[in-house]
This record gives C-alpha cells, sequence and structure tokens, in this order.
C-alpha cells in the first residue's frame, strides 16, 4: 500500500495541478525543467515567513533560533536523502549551475595547467560544459567530450579509454535532461577513480525520480537543484567529499563564511560555511527540507515504480504516432522524452500544445552539443512526474493528433 | 476541423507555411544574410538583388518554424520592388505591434497576436533580421 495508489488525494496536495490552461486541464509535462510544488512544501515556505522570518546564524533570539534550526535541520534532511556520508559534506548553493562553478573555481581551475584535460559527455546540460570551457579557457587546458552512441547512451568503452594522466576531471549527467537516460555513472565513477581522476556526477535529473546513495557511488562531487526536486528554485546543493572541501579555497567572501577577519588575514570558518557567503535563501531551503521530508513519506521506491509504468505507457503511445522520432532511446531510461516529427516544428508543436492544455517543453534544452550530435536544432520534450496519470497520456497523444492536423 | 482558440495560427499564417513563396536561393544575389534564433537554434539565410536603392527580388531559404516561414514568405513579397528602407520600416512597425502600438499593413497583421506570445516574437521578427543583416555593408 503505498500513498501513490491514490493518485487524486496525491494531485490535490499540488495545487497547480488542478488549473485550467485556455480551458482545459492542465497537462503538466515540463517536469524536467522545473517540477510543480506540494501544499507541504509551500506551506513550509509561507510558515517561515508568517511566523520565524529572521536570518540564520547571527541572531540570538528566539526567531533567529528558530530561523536557524529549520535552516539547518534542511540540511540534514538532504544529506540523508541522498545518502550523503555526513552533513557537513552538503553546502546549499542556488542550484546546479552554482554548484558546478563552485567545483570550477574552487577545487579544479587553482591546479589547473596547460594540456591538462577535463572529460564530460556529450550529452551533458550546459551547466556542465560551459564552467569548464571557462577555466580551460584561463588555463590551456580542454574540455573533451566523451562520446555517446545513437541510442543516447553513454559509450562507456570509448569514455573510458579516453582518461589517460592528463584528465583532471570526469564530470557526467546522472540522468539526460535531453534524452531521458539514465547513464551508469557507478562504473564511470570506478574508472575514474581507479586512475586517481576525481569525478562530478550531475544529479539534477536523477533525485526527483529514484533514491540516490551518494556515499554509496563514492564520487568525489555530486551536484543538484532544488526546483525540480519539487522546493523553490534559487535552492540545490554540492555533495562534496570532506577532504575536497577542506583543501578547497571560497569560492566567495563575505559573512557566515568566516571564522575571524582583520586586516592583517582572515580565517575561514569550517565546510559548509566556508561555501555560503551571505545570507542564504532560508524560505527556500527551508522549502527543500519540506519537499524531501515529502517526498520520504511517499516514499521513492514507490515513485520510481509508478513512474515506471508512465515511461512505459507513454513509450508505447509516442511509437504509435505516425513521423513521430524519439531522439534517445536508451534501454535505461527515465519518463523523459524527446522528440521531432515531420512536418511540424517543434516551437508550433508547443504552442499548440499549450491551447490543448498541454505544458511541454520544445527547443534545445541546454544541450547544443547532444542536438548537434542527433542532427536537430531542437525537440519536443515531455517529461513526466509520479503526479502524471495514463489519462494524460492519452489527452496528450489527442492533442498531438489535434495540432499536427492543424499544421498540415 | 472547429476552430481553433489561437488566432496566431490563423489560416493566412497556416497557408503561407503550407505553400511558402520565394522559398529557395537567388542565383543572382547582390546580397545575403543569415539571422539565428537563439531559443530554437533556427537559421534563416536571405538573398536579395538589389539595383541602386531598389530590391528587385528576396528569397529566403531554412527550415524553421511555421511563424517564422510564414513571416519570410510575407516579407519575401514584400519587399519585390521595394525601396532597401522598407526592412527597417516594416520591423518597426512589428515590434510597435508587438506592444499593441500599431497595427502592421496587409498580412503582417496576422501576427497582431503575438502580442501575447512574447517568447514567440522571436520567430516573427528573423527574416527582418536576415534582410537587415543582408543589407548591411560588409567589410
Ligand atoms: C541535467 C541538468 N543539469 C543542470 C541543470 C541546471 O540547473 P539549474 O538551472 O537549476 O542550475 C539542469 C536544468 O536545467 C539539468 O537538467
Amino acid at each position: 500500500m503505498s500513498r501513490l495508489d491514490d493518485i487524486a488525494a496525491i494531485r490535490a496536495e499540488f495545487p497547480q495541478l488542478s488549473r485550467l490552461i485556455h480551458g482545459k486541464p492542465l497537462v503538466y509535462f515540463d517536469n524536467a525543467n522545473t517540477a510543480q510544488k506540494p501544499r507541504a512544501v509551500i506551506d513550509a515556505v509561507s510558515g517561515y515567513f508568517t511566523e520565524h522570518n529572521a536570518n540564520v546564524a547571527r541572531a540570538v533570539h528566539t526567531l533567529g533560533e528558530e530561523a536557524t534550526s529549520l535552516y539547518e535541520a534542511a540540511r540534514d534532511k538532504l544529506a540523508r536523502f541522498v545518502g550523503a556520508r555526513s552533513r557537513e559534506e552538503v553546502v546549499f548553493t542556488r542550484g546546479t549551475t552554482e554548484s558546478v562553478n563552485l567545483v570550477a573555481y574552487s577545487f579544479l581551475r587553482p591546479t589547473l595547467k596547460p594540456g591538462d584535460e577535463i572529460l564530460v559527455s556529450r550529452m551533458e546540460h550546459h551547466a556542465n560544459i560551459v564552467p569548464w570551457q571557462l577555466i580551460a579557457a584561463e588555463t590551456g587546458a580542454r574540455v573533451v567530450p566523451a562520446p555517446i552512441t545513437d541510442t543516447g547512451e553513454l559509450d562507456v568503452e570509448g569514455t573510458v579509454a579516453l582518461m589517460n594522466e592528463r584528465t583532471q576531471l570526469v564530470g557526467l549527467v546522472h540522468v539526460s535532461n535531453a534524452l531521458g537516460t539514465i547513464n551508469p555513472v557507478a562504473t564511470i565513477i570506478a574508472a575514474a577513480k581507479a586512475r586517481g581522476i576525481p569525478s562530478l556526477i550531475d544529479g539534477s535529473q536523477a533525485v526527483p525520480h529514484f533514491k540516490v546513495d551518494v556515499a554509496a557511488l563514492d564520487c568525489d562531487f555530486y551536484v543538484l537543484t532544488g526546483h525540480k526536486l519539487f522546493a523553490p528554485t534559487g535552492t540545490g546543493a554540492l555533495i562534496a567529499k570532506r577532504e575536497h572541501l577542506d583543501a578547497m579555497p571560497p569560492f566567495m567572501g563575505g559573512g557566515e563564511m568566516i571564522r575571524r577577519v582583520s586586516f592583517e588575514g582572515t580565517t575561514f570558518n569550517d565546510p559548509p560555511h566556508k561555501f555560503e557567503p551571505g545570507t542564504p535563501n532560508i524560505a527556500g531551503f527551508i522549502g527543500l527540507g519540506a519537499a524531501v521530508d515529502w517526498l520520504e513519506a511517499v516514499g521513492m521506491d514507490a515513485i520510481a515504480a509508478r513512474e515506471a509504468r508512465l515511461r512505459d505507457t507513454m513509450r508505447a503511445a509516442l511509437g504509435e504516432v505516425d513521423g513521430l522520432r524519439l531522439i534517445g532511446t536508451a534501454r535505461e531510461r527515465a519518463a523523459v522524452f524527446s522528440f521531432v516529427v515531420e512536418g511540424a516544428h517543434a516551437h508550433d508543436l508547443a504552442t499548440l500544445l499549450d491551447h490543448e492544455g498541454v505544458a511541454v517543453r520544445s527547443g534545445h534544452h541546454c544541450t547544443h552539443p547532444t542536438m548537434q550530435f542527433f542532427g536537430v536544432p531542437a525537440t519536443v520534450r515531455a517529461s513526466l512526474s509520479f503526479y502524471n496519470t495514463e489519462d494524460e497520456i492519452a489527452a496528450f497523444v489527442a492533442a498531438l493528433a489535434k495540432v499536427r492536423r492543424m499544421l498540415a | 476541423m472547429s476552430a481553433h482558440p489561437s488566432t496566431l495560427y490563423s489560416e493566412t499564417v497556416l497557408a503561407h507555411n503550407r505553400a511558402p513563396r520565394h522559398c529557395g536561393c537567388l542565383a543572382d544575389a547582390t546580397h545575403r544574410g543569415v539571422a539565428e534564433n537563439a531559443l530554437c537554434g533556427d537559421q534563416l539565410a536571405l538573398t536579395l538583388r538589389l539595383r541602386g536603392d531598389l530590391i528587385e527580388a528576396a528569397m529566403f531559404d531554412g527550415e524553421s518554424c511555421a511563424i517564422t516561414t510564414a513571416c519570410a514568405s510575407m516579407l519575401t513579397a514584400a519587399l519585390h520592388g521595394a525601396p532597401r528602407a522598407r526592412v527597417g520600416e516594416l520591423r518597426m512597425v512589428m515590434t510597435a505591434m508587438f506592444r499593441g502600438d500599431a497595427t502592421a499593413p496587409g498580412e503582417f497583421a496576422a501576427f497582431a497576436e503575438l502580442r501575447h506570445h512574447p517568447a514567440r516574437q522571436r520567430c516573427a521578427l528573423l527574416p527582418f533580421d536576415a534582410a537587415l543583416s543582408a543589407l548591411q555593408p560588409k567589410e
């Protein structure tokens, strides 16, 4: 018995899902872009403002103590949720993008030399490409693309073959936002580790869908973003091995991240606070804590099982559509589907689907190199979450048929 | 087929998209320009043949969405025999229309609904930008 068995009750906890769009029930298939928020998260955020509003880690009054303990409790919750070795290994950031930049600038750049290599796959989000390119351009290092196959899977052998004594870091997306592929991250992390190469896994699209155990994966860095995890925007985390956090210089300076400041020299706070300068997005992280609580109460295994059924239904339904080509047909995949349709441009489809109440994303999904590999400028992407239903898949397919007739 | 709630994909736009005019490249072009839509990666190339300041012929090339294709089809038609300044003038009227301050002439009025689709306005401006890039003095 899972709470997901009563899907109507679950959906009722997400107020946005009952909206009408152009007079039609919203079918929200843009979860890979950002997820909707349950009432528990919305209430936690507004509860902070209505009852506890105060700054963290500096006020000794009651409100300050409350805000600090709620904020730090969110760190404990996230640490447990992703299987971090300790709460000190969880650095709060504004999201995946900031987490990757933090690693690029504080961990890698100080030691990067001309000729060094940073190996990232051809299916990375720009957030796991561009920061590396920036520090590579400054230091004379090189960003090397790891190969993928025509099915949108990582070419594991080809990737391992590119690891060498010049490789300073391996970056890999856990679940591709553009293709839906679930990557064999444990294999790549182990191969990198065997060669003494640190690894960074982009878990943005993994943590919302299945249980992740960062300690078991044993990667050096795991990054995630809160808004795809049913939490507010402007929240995210870097989970990093303590030895790295101890050795890394701060990314940004300011209050909160220091122990003692003088003009002769400043000593820094311990991790994770060393990497959290200034007043953070307190309400947002309290919301992130609430999101994690909510997900654990429902159960990540139940969520994964339901999404696997939705994925299979969606895959079969898309297979029935004439002239539709799936971009990414990996065996191990999430309920994220990119596709192109003969004779209909992705943007036209997305705009017209919106008029039918269906929210999908169209474009390049911040993965230009992936799109170039498949030779398409843009795709339509339908990304599902546990709160979606088989009825919505049917409504989506009917809407797709209707808008195609319009464009024909 | 039932009437669609959106007037963005009007019969005018859909008809141009199905059978765009002046599609291809002018063999005897004097000017050539390209514009790209960062949002979707669409690229549109425009070729023009000018005599003095007069545009004698215009054609467009590229795979693009219905909005871009229809607008490129209309623009290439509108530019035949027009002075080169017409491109900038028309573009200005289009952006004014997107703010609700003007109505574009002739078939271009079909894009008035873009006022409510800010994310798609760039699609209709792409052919104008390709034309402006073609007309820009080159080194
Ligand atoms: C795989 C992946 N990595 C990174 C990001 C960037 O996340 P954010 O914009 O929240 O930093 C996204 C989301 O757009 C993503 O899907």
